[in-house]
């Protein structure tokens, strides 16, 4: 029975030592991160570290390769003057694997986000969770997030802590504005969906106007703009001073509808909607608005009261420009003791429910949070352009750090400052702020993205590289030096 | 400004509309040295008129030269007769999808702006693509993926059709061409146009203004006078011009020089002549001569370009083919003077002249303007070293790959001729070479990954994110590290040697080119761009199709061989 261990043992350790299987451990895993690469490009990059990247399996590769080296080195003992460029160079592999494991264990990596005069002490980390409130307590549940070819089987899933269960889940979602009609007279203004025909005109071809907002009451497409209006916001009628092309549509307090053209030459033209022909297929309401462009425009609905209400649905199209564009999950939540209460939620969302008691619920669905055990105060955020461009040339936040309860601006402003821009980051107590990113704004941006990073590993993953290249580089030389020995004998 | 704006665009339309006129000459005895000086602000940094006027030549045409006309010549011409320049057929449509779109010839790959300005189909989309900021990226009803979300060439293609007339028409207008040194709103390095600078007659319009009036009335005498006087206003204006100078002088230089393209022609003729240099003395020093004429010029226009741009030149394709090639006669150079083979140099040279060729053959795909850095890349000591580490180690990769495939021909030859003893001898000493080099690379390789590694934590706080770009190094670095020690315990042998380095030489492919051109994806999307793909998969084509055509002979000759050994 021990022979038989033994032996078995036996010829684990001679598979370890074998440089054979270190080929092969070598070749399958460049063939891995190739594919890796592929399905990041195809998708994304959170796809990519779902299957790859951040997959149990893939550390067990990673785990073993480092074993292999392991082994391979043990195998040469006892060693001698000779091995030592092998042994840096292994052993330098070894310690950047530990020193990434050490990163991946308790590293911190995550964004904080300021704006100019405020103070934020919250890091955000790309894992997403579910938070909820109510009343008195609060709870906290992982909810991490899902590719789409995963989440297609998506059961519905309970979290009896916080009192609801996730019914849908959508990986990538684009809002869907839908208006529906409605007796708020709070909330509820006319609405009416208009279609182009003829041109294109860069925009969608089929879109809402909706009087409830002033961003859904218009809509610029190219050199002309469409509108909705009360018949009593008289602020909105068209003036001299802008020569625009306009369609506009005026709903009277009885709800009758009717159009009014303008062309850029300032030709008008009217008409009253005749809603019987709104949802007519055969004979739609087409409206020609006498512009010089060839555009008809095709009312498709119209409610004279309507309120809108968001929900969610799986990206079609992603969308265009190269870098890197994260999918943003979505998904559909209920309360555990009525299924009947459905709210979509958006990532960053929060949704208020009332339970059979009539007491508040709120549950958000937030990326994972970090306090810091200080607050940082952004005093200024500044950019500099390309000469003669509005290209960003480098951005930089003048940060001060807040431990204890200041009173007024006048302590908060005299307090130290620190800088941080592109490749000048600032260590602070543990943690390293780097200048990420900003929120672009006119006329100048005032809210910075520092990314914080927490990295134990670091003096591992240094030391093993530095290793490493010293290693291989001796490598190199002794093979050039047995070389030059071998010659003479050759000769 | 508005105003003006206004007011020359309804001049241009007037211009436009009038019939038919002679296409414009260049004007004879004229000398362009003082207008081709003239400093000019443009694409975010300062420039002598001469590289502002190439630039546009390049943006409009798709090529780098126009019939007789020196580029600055043309840009004048041009201010000065908008309608004859409106009736050239001089803007480039190279996707001919494009012109099935836009309705118009699908044979032609040249169209005038008033064939373009009067096309109702043009017009559409040019407004569609400027109501949307920035062009081409929203339309999605013209054409973008809905698959992978990328847009597709042909909407690339509709977008940079609609850039050229914008850009023709800002040229004619005057809209383009800042003259005037001064500063925005808000404190930054603005100057002002030529139509800018009429409007508000600053001194240094009028000097131009004199420029183009004497180019209009066909003096030379004048043009030079003015030109020479417009850039003494010009310099005159510009705060601590005496810094800029030589750079300014330095850009003319390199221009004029082209010293990429000359050094390339002297590198294929060395390459041809070391073909020669092992039996005979006169190709030997010839050979010599004239590599050392092209690594000269090479260096020299590698210097100057880090000169004129302030820093390494290490930011885009074009830039890194020409640190490459220049790797790759570096560690060639270095491998000779130990070992004399002149099949080396050949392989070398070849090897750095089609690299040129390439980067000079493609102006559209691999651009070749100096452009200020993105923030990220800025002031980074780190950073520069990262790169042309890496970048280094690709000409190693780069001169292992074209050893191993002389070596693979000498396996075909032992097929042919059957094995001999001074071809056997030959392709272990190529074999040792190819050898050398992948060591050269791999260190390397290892090095500028760490490096990147290195950078990526002192800038992001990121040692290792995996990031297509870092991890299509280290999948080269491994794939070779498979080979290096595959040879090491003799799954690779005297052929598979130079086979597997010829095929891990398309790793460097994918990460060199393959990451910013193919996938898109990742944070180096500072260098991304399209294009090329023809070029580089027809080369991965042949490379493949020599492979199997060479492993197809030696399999046979081994099988014959063996077979005759047992008969």
């Amino acid at each position: 029975m021990n022979r038989t261990i033994e032996s078995l043992l036996e010829k684990i350790w001679s598979l370890l030592i074998s440089l054979k299987l270190a080929v092969l451990v070598i070749a399958s895993l460049a063939l891995t991160l190739a594919a890796a690469t592929i399905l990041e490009s195809k998708y994304d990059t959170r796809t990519a570290q779902y299957f790859v990247y951040r997959a149990p399996w893939f550390y067990v590769l990673l785990g073993f390769l480092g074993l292999n080296i392991l082994a391979v080195a043990l195998s040469r003992l006892p060693w001698k003057k000779k091995h030592i460029p092998f042994l840096m160079a292994h052993a330098g592999i070894l310690m950047i694997l530990s020193g990434s494991w050490l990163t991946y264990v308790s590293g911190l990596d995550g964004v904080i986000r300021i704006g100019e005069g405020e103070v934020n002490s919250t890091v955000e980390l790309d894992q997403f969770v579910l938070l909820m409130r109510d009343g008195e307590t609060s709870k906290i549940a992982e909810f991490p997030w899902i590719p789409e070819s995963v989440a297609r089987d998506f059961q519905p899933k309970a979290f009896p802590e916080l009192k609801v269960r996730v019914e849908k889940y959508i990986s990538d979602a684009e809002p869907r504005i839908r208006f529906l009609p409605s007796s708020d007279a709070a909330r509820a203004a006319p609405a009416v969906k208009i279609k182009i025909l003829g041109a294109p005109m860069g925009g969608p071809p089929e879109f809402w106007l909706w009087a409830g907002t002033p961003a859904w009451a218009s809509q610029r497409l190219g050199p002309a703009r469409f509108l909705i209006r009360k018949e009593s916001q008289k602020d909105l009628e068209p003036s001299a001073a802008t020569p625009e092309a306009r369609l506009d549509f005026v709903v009277s307090d009885q709800g009758k509808i009717r159009f009014e053209a303008i062309s850029i030459r300032g030709e008008k033209k009217t008409a009253t909607i005749d809603p019987a022909r709104i949802e007519n297929k055969e004979e739609p309401f087409v409206i020609d608005p006498g512009w010089r462009m060839p555009i008809r425009i095709e009312v498709k609905a119209f409610l004279p009261m309507a309120v809108n209400q968001t929900d969610y649905i799986q990206r079609k199209v992603k969308p265009v420009g190269m870098g890197t564009a994260q999918p943003e999950p979505a998904l559909q939540l209920s309360l555990l003791q009525n299924p009947e209460s459905k709210l979509w939620l958006g990532l960053g969302d929060r949704a208020d429910f009332t339970d059979e008691m009539g007491l508040p619920i709120s549950v958000g669905y937030f990326p994972k949070r970090v306090i810091l055990p200080y607050g940082i105060r952004l005093k200024r955020f500044e950019m500099t352009t390309n000469p003669g461009t509005m290209e960003a040339a480098s951005y930089s936040s003048t940060v001060q750090i807040i431990d204890a309860l200041k009173k007024n601006e006048a302590e908060l402003d005299a307090l130290p400052v620190h800088h941080i821009s592109m490749n000048e980051p600032l260590p602070m107590q543990g943690y390293t702020f780097y200048q990420a990113s900003y929120i672009p704004d006119q006329p100048r941006p005032t809210v910075t993205i520092l990314s914080v990073n927490h990295d134990p590993g670091r003096f591992l993953k240094y030391s093993g590289s530095i290793l490493l290249i010293l290693g291989s580089i001796l490598l190199y030389l002794s093979k050039v030096i047995q070389k030059k020995k071998k010659e003479p004998v050759r000769a | 400004m508005r105003k003006s704006n206004l007011i020359l665009c309804a001049l241009f339309t007037f211009w436009v509309s009038v019939a038919h006129a002679e296409a414009p000459k260049p004007l004879p005895g004229i000398r362009l040295n003082d207008l081709r000086l003239l400093p000019t602000q443009s694409g975010g940094r300062l420039k002598p008129f001469d590289e502002f006027a190439r630039e546009n030549l390049l943006a409009i045409t798709g090529s780098r030269s126009f019939g007789e006309f020196d580029p600055s010549e043309m840009m004048v011409s041009m201010m000065v007769s908008p309608k004859e320049w409106s009736d050239v057929k001089m803007i480039r449509i190279s996707v001919p999808e494009v012109n099935q779109q836009l309705l118009l010839d699908s044979t032609r790959k040249f169209f005038s702006a008033s064939e373009l300005l009067s096309s109702n189909a043009f017009l559409q989309y040019s407004e569609s693509v400027q109501s949307n900021g920035t062009a081409g990226e929203q339309v999605t009803d013209t054409g973008v993926n809905a698959v992978t979300g990328k847009a597709d060439p042909r909407s690339e293609e509709l977008k940079r059709v609609v850039d050229r007339v914008a850009r023709f028409q800002a040229i004619v207008t005057g809209r383009l061409w800042a003259i005037s040194p001064g500063k925005d709103a808000n404190g930054a390095e603005k100057w002002k146009t030529v139509a800018e600078g009429m409007m508000e007659s600053t001194p240094q319009s009028q000097a131009v203004f004199d420029v183009l009036k004497s180019y209009l009335d066909k003096n030379p005498d004048a043009f030079h006078a003015s030109a020479a006087k417009a850039r003494n206003s010009i310099e005159g204006a510009v705060a601590g011009y005496e810094q800029h100078r030589n750079q300014i002088l330095a850009e003319t230089f390199y221009n004029r020089l082209r010293p990429f393209l000359q050094a390339m022609i002297f590198y294929l003729l060395a390459g041809i002549l070391w073909l020669f240099a092992g039996a005979h003395a006169i190709p030997r020093i010839l050979s010599k001569f004239l590599t050392i004429c092209a690594v000269s010029l090479h260096t020299l226009g590698f210097a100057l370009r880090c000169y004129v741009a302030g820093r390494p030149p290490v930011t885009n394709m074009y830039e890194s083919i020409i640190w490459v090639s220049l790797g790759v006669m570096v560690f060639a150079v270095l491998l000779f003077i130990k070992n004399r083979q002149t099949i080396l140099m050949t392989t070398a040279t070849f090897l750095s002249g089609l690299a040129l060729f390439a980067a000079d053959a493609a102006p559209m795909v691999m651009d070749p303007t100096i452009r200020p850095l993105v923030p990220v890349l800025r002031s980074n000591y780190w950073l520069t070293i990262h790169v042309l580490t890496i970048t280094l180690s690709y000409g190693a990769f780069m001169l292992a790959m074209g050893i191993a495939n002389v070596a693979l021909w000498f396996f075909y030859e032992i097929s042919k001729k059957g094995e001999s003893r001074p071809i056997s001898e030959r392709i272990g000493l190529l074999n040792q070479l190819a050898y050398r080099s992948l060591m050269f690379g791999t260190v390397l390789l290892a090095a500028g990954t760490i490096l990147g590694g290195v950078w990526a934590d002192y800038s992001w706080g990121r040692f290792w994110g995996w990031d297509p770009k870092e991890v299509w190094a280290l999948i080269a670095l491994l794939a070779y590290m498979a080979v290096l020690h595959g040879r090491y315990t003799g799954w690779v042998g005297k052929f598979a040697f130079p086979l597997w380095t010829v095929i891990c030489f398309s790793t460097v492919v994918m990460a060199w080119y393959g990451v910013n051109f193919v996938l898109g994806v990742g944070l180096h999307s500072y260098g991304f761009s399209t294009g090329g793909q023809a070029f580089v998969f027809g080369f991965l084509l042949l490379q493949t199709a020599f492979c199997l055509f060479v492993a197809f002979h030696h399999q046979k000759h081994k099988k014959l061989s063996a077979a005759g050994q047992e008969g």
